[in-house]
C-alpha cells in the first residue's frame, strides 16, 4: 500500500449469478463490478458517481464485505486493503468473525433513512449496538457516548428513547450517521445518503456531513448520482458506466473539464438552475443505459457513444492518464 | 401580448380528514369557518376528524401555451393542487372543500362523475412519477395507448392502431408497430415514461399535467423526456404543461413561469428569469442558496434551518415563520396576503406589506 492511502481495492470484480428453469438452475452472470481498483487516500472524499446499474453500490457494499455474507452465491474476486492499527489486511480475505474486529473502522450511511432503521428499536439502542459489538464499554459508558454522538449530529440526547417513526427523514439519516460514528470510524462509506431528502434539508445534512469528516478525520467515500452534489463534496471523483470505471480525477476538473464521451455526456444532461443557460449546447445520448446482462463487447459505453468507432468492440479500454492525476478509459480522447 | 387564459382556479381548498390527537385547537377553527361547519354538519364520516389543509385557498391561472411549473418539497400541496384540478382526491379522506377550476366557461369541480370522465384524458392529461405503477401490467401497451383513444373519439378499431403507432413513434420508439404488441415489463424506465407520454398526448389535451415526470429517471434518460416533451409542445402552440416537480434545474431549463408552493399555500408566482434572479420569498432564496454551485467558491451551504412541520403544526400565521432567518413578531400573528410586488412577480411575506 501506498503510504498515503487508507484503502486499496484491487481488480476487484463482483458478479451475480442469474438462476432460470425449473431447478433455478445458474444460467448466466451478471458482471456488476468489472475489474475495479480505486485507491482511498487519508482524509479525502471520494465520490463515486454513475446511472443505475453501473456498480456504484456493488463497489461500497463489496468493500466492507456485507455482499460476501449476506449472499454467498455472489462471486467476489480481487483485494480490498485496509491500512490497521496492527497493519495492512485484506478485508475480501477475513472470515465473518475476523471481520468483525474491523467492522467497526469502515462503516456505512445508506440511502433509505426509513429502512435501514430498525423501527422496533429506540434511537438510543440503534445507536449503541455497534458499541456492544466492537467495544467492551460498560452500559453507562455507551449510554454517555449515545447522548454525545446524538449531539454531536444536531440532536437533543433526551430524544434517545424514541423511535424511528416519531423523526423526519433529514432527522434519520442524522441518526444513521450517529450509529455510523459510534465505533470511531476511520472510513466512512456512504451510499446515496441525501438522494431521499428535501432539497433544503439535504444542504443540513452535506453540512454535517463534512463538519463531522474535519472533527472526526474521516475518509469518506461519497457515492451519489447527483453530480453537483458530489462535485462539492469530493476532492476526487471517480465517474463509473456498466461496471467500470470511465474516468477518475480532481472533482472540479472532472466537472468543468470531463474528457471520457460518457461524463461529458452525463454533465450536459445534469439540468442547472439557472434559466440562462436553458439553450445551451447540450449532448442528448441515445438510448439506455444496456443492461450489464447484456454488456457489449469491447467498450461497454459504445452502443451510445457520439464518437464510437468499429474498433472499439474489439478491446475494453483502460485508464490512461490524460493530465496530472486525471484518467480516462478512452483511447480517442485528449484532455 | 397578453395570453389567453386557458385554466382559472379559483381559491382551491382541499383538506384531508384525519384522525388526531389534539383536537381542541381544530374544533375552534371548524366553528369558525361556515364551509366546514357545514360540511361536518352534513357527513357523519367526518365526526372526530380534523381538517388536514394540503392546499388551502390556492388560486392562480394557466395561459395557453405555457410551461407552469410547481415547485416545493414533500408536504408542500404541489401534486394536490394538481390532483384537485383532474378531480382525482381520493374520497374519503380528501374533499375539495371549495374552490373553481374554470375552463371554457365552466367549473369543472361542479361536474359529475360521469362528465368529469369525458375531460380526463380529452382536455386534461396526466403522466406520473412512476411509469411503471401506472401501466397495467397484464394489458398490452399497445391496447392501453388504443383505450384511451378509443374512448373518446369516434373512430374505428384500426383507425385507433394506427394512430398509436403514430404516437409510440412520435415519442421515439424505434419499431413501434413490433412494440405495440410488447407489455409494460418489456419496456426499461425511459421507455415507459414514453409510452406514458404518448398515451396523454394521443388525444391532444389542452392541458398535460406532469407530475413529477422525471424524478424516477436517470440524469442521461431525464434529458432525453425533458427534450422530447418540450419538442412535442412546440408542436402543439394553445397547449399548456403544468409540471410538478422539486428539482430546480429542471424548473429553470422547461418553465416559463413558477410557482412556489410551501405548507399547502402558494408563496410566490414569478417568470422563470425573475425567480431565478431576484427571488422574493425568503423560502424561495433559502432553497436557491442551499443548492450547491460548482461555480462558486466550496464552503458551507446556506441550508434552511429546521424541519418541515407537521402539516396539523403549521404555525397559525405565515406558514414559513418557524424556519424563516428573518421572522418578526407579525409573522407569527398575521398571514401575510399573496401581493404583486413587481409586475407579475407575487409574493406571499409580510416583508414587502
Amino acid at each position: 500500500m501506498k503510504p498515503e492511502n487508507i484503502l486499496e481495492i484491487k481488480n476487484l470484480k463482483v458478479k451475480f449469478p442469474v438462476t432460470g428453469g425449473l431447478f433455478l438452475r445458474k444460467i448466466a452472470e451478471v458482471k456488476a463490478v468489472d475489474g475495479v481498483s480505486l485507491e482511498l487516500k487519508k482524509g479525502e472524499t471520494l465520490g463515486l458517481v454513475g446511472e443505475s446499474g453501473c456498480g456504484k453500490s456493488t463497489i461500497g457494499k463489496a468493500t466492507i464485505n456485507i455482499l460476501r455474507f449476506s449472499s454467498p452465491d455472489v462471486d467476489i474476486t480481487g483485494e480490498v486493503w485496509l491500512r490497521t492499527e496492527e497493519g495492512e489486511i485484506d478485508l475480501l480475505k477475513l472470515s465473518r468473525n475476523e471481520m468483525r474486529k474491523h467492522r467497526g473502522l469502515i462503516q456505512m450511511i445508506f440511502q433509505d433513512p426509513y429502512s435501514s432503521l430498525n423501527a422496533r428499536m429506540s434511537v438510543g439502542q440503534i445507536i449503541e449496538e455497534p458499541l456492544l459489538y466492537h467495544t467492551k464499554m460498560k452500559k453507562k459508558e455507551r449510554g454517555e457516548r449515545v447522548a454525545w454522538l446524538l449531539e454531536k449530529v444536531g440532536l437533543q440526547p433526551e430524544q434517545s428513547k424514541r423511535y424511528p417513526h416519531e423523526f423526519s427523514g433529514g432527522q434519520r439519516q442524522r441518526i444513521g450517521i450517529a450509529r455510523a460514528l459510534s465505533t470511531n470510524p476511520k472510513i466512512i462509506i456512504a451510499d446515496e445518503p441525501v438522494s431521499a431528502l428535501d432539497v433544503s434539508i439535504q444542504a443540513q445534512v452535506i453540512n454535517l456531513l463534512q463538519e463531522l469528516q474535519s472533527e472526526f478525520d474521516l475518509t469518506l467515500m461519497f457515492i451519489a448520482h447527483d453530480l453537483s452534489v458530489v462535485e462539492h463534496i469530493s476532492s476526487r471523483i471517480s465517474v463509473m458506466y456498466l461496471g467500470n470505471i470511465v474516468e477518475l480525477g480532481p472533482g472540479t476538473r472532472i466537472y468543468h473539464h470531463p474528457i471520457h464521451p460518457y461524463s461529458k455526456a452525463l454533465l450536459s444532461a445534469v439540468p442547472l438552475p439557472n434559466p440562462k443557460l436553458k439553450n445551451k449546447e447540450r449532448t442528448i445520448l441515445k438510448g439506455d443505459v444496456p443492461t450489464p446482462m447484456n454488456k457489449p463487447s469491447g467498450c461497454g459505453f459504445r452502443t451510445r457513444c457520439p464518437i464510437a468507432k468499429p474498433e472499439c468492440a474489439n478491446f475494453i479500454p483502460v485508464l490512461e492518464i490524460k493530465e496530472p492525476e486525471h484518467l480516462a478509459a478512452c483511447p480517442y480522447v485528449t484532455a | 401580448m397578453e395570453k389567453k387564459k386557458l385554466f382559472e382556479i379559483k381559491n382551491i381548498r382541499t383538506y384531508f380528514f384525519v384522525e388526531a390527537t389534539d383536537k381542541q385547537i381544530s374544533e375552534d377553527s371548524i366553528k369558525q369557518d361556515p364551509r366546514l361547519k357545514e360540511l361536518y354538519e352534513s357527513d357523519k364520516y367526518l365526526k372526530g376528524k380534523v381538517p388536514a389543509k394540503a392546499v388551502d385557498n390556492v388560486s392562480f391561472n394557466i395561459y395557453e401555451g405555457e410551461v407552469l411549473g410547481i415547485v416545493g418539497e414533500s408536504g408542500s400541496g404541489k401534486s394536490v393542487t394538481a390532483y384537485s384540478i383532474t378531480r382525482l382526491i381520493p374520497d374519503p379522506p380528501g374533499k375539495i372543500v371549495s374552490g373553481e377550476v374554470i375552463y371554457k366557461g365552466k367549473d369543472l369541480l361542479k361536474l359529475t362523475f360521469d362528465e368529469m370522465k369525458e375531460y380526463r384524458g380529452k382536455e386534461i392529461a396526466m403522466i406520473f412519477q412512476e411509469p411503471m405503477t401506472s401501466l397495467n401490467p397484464v394489458m398490452k401497451i399497445g391496447d392501453q395507448i388504443m383505450e384511451v383513444i378509443l374512448n373518446h373519439e369516434k373512430i374505428s378499431k384500426e383507425d385507433a392502431f394506427k394512430k398509436a403507432t403514430e404516437m409510440l413513434e412520435l415519442v421515439g420508439i424505434p419499431s413501434p408497430d413490433k412494440r405495440m404488441k410488447d407489455y409494460p415489463h418489456q419496456f426499461s424506465g425511459g421507455m415507459r415514461q414514453r409510452v406514458m407520454i404518448a398515451m396523454a398526448l394521443s388525444c391532444h389535451p389542452a392541458l398535460l399535467i406532469a407530475d413529477e415526470p422525471t424524478t424516477a429517471l436517470d440524469v442521461t434518460i431525464q434529458a432525453q423526456i425533458i427534450e422530447l416533451m418540450l419538442r412535442l409542445k412546440k408542436e402543439r402552440e394553445e397547449a399548456a404543461i403544468l409540471l410538478i416537480t422539486h428539482n430546480l434545474g429542471v424548473v429553470a431549463e422547461t418553465c416559463d413561469r413558477v410557482i412556489v408552493m410551501y405548507g399547502g399555500k402558494i408563496q410566490e408566482i414569478a417568470d422563470v428569469n425573475a425567480l431565478f434572479e431576484t427571488p422574493l420569498h425568503p423560502y424561495t432564496e433559502g432553497l436557491l442558496s442551499s443548492l450547491p454551485n460548482p461555480d462558486k467558491p466550496k464552503g458551507k451551504l446556506r441550508a434552511i434551518p429546521g424541519i418541515i412541520p407537521h402539516i396539523l403544526e403549521l404555525p397559525k400565521g405565515c406558514k414559513f415563520a418557524t424556519r424563516c432567518e428573518k421572522v418578526f413578531e407579525k409573522c407569527w400573528e398575521t398571514e401575510p396576503e399573496l401581493i404583486e410586488k413587481e409586475d407579475k412577480h407575487f409574493v406571499r411575506c409580510h416583508l414587502y406589506s
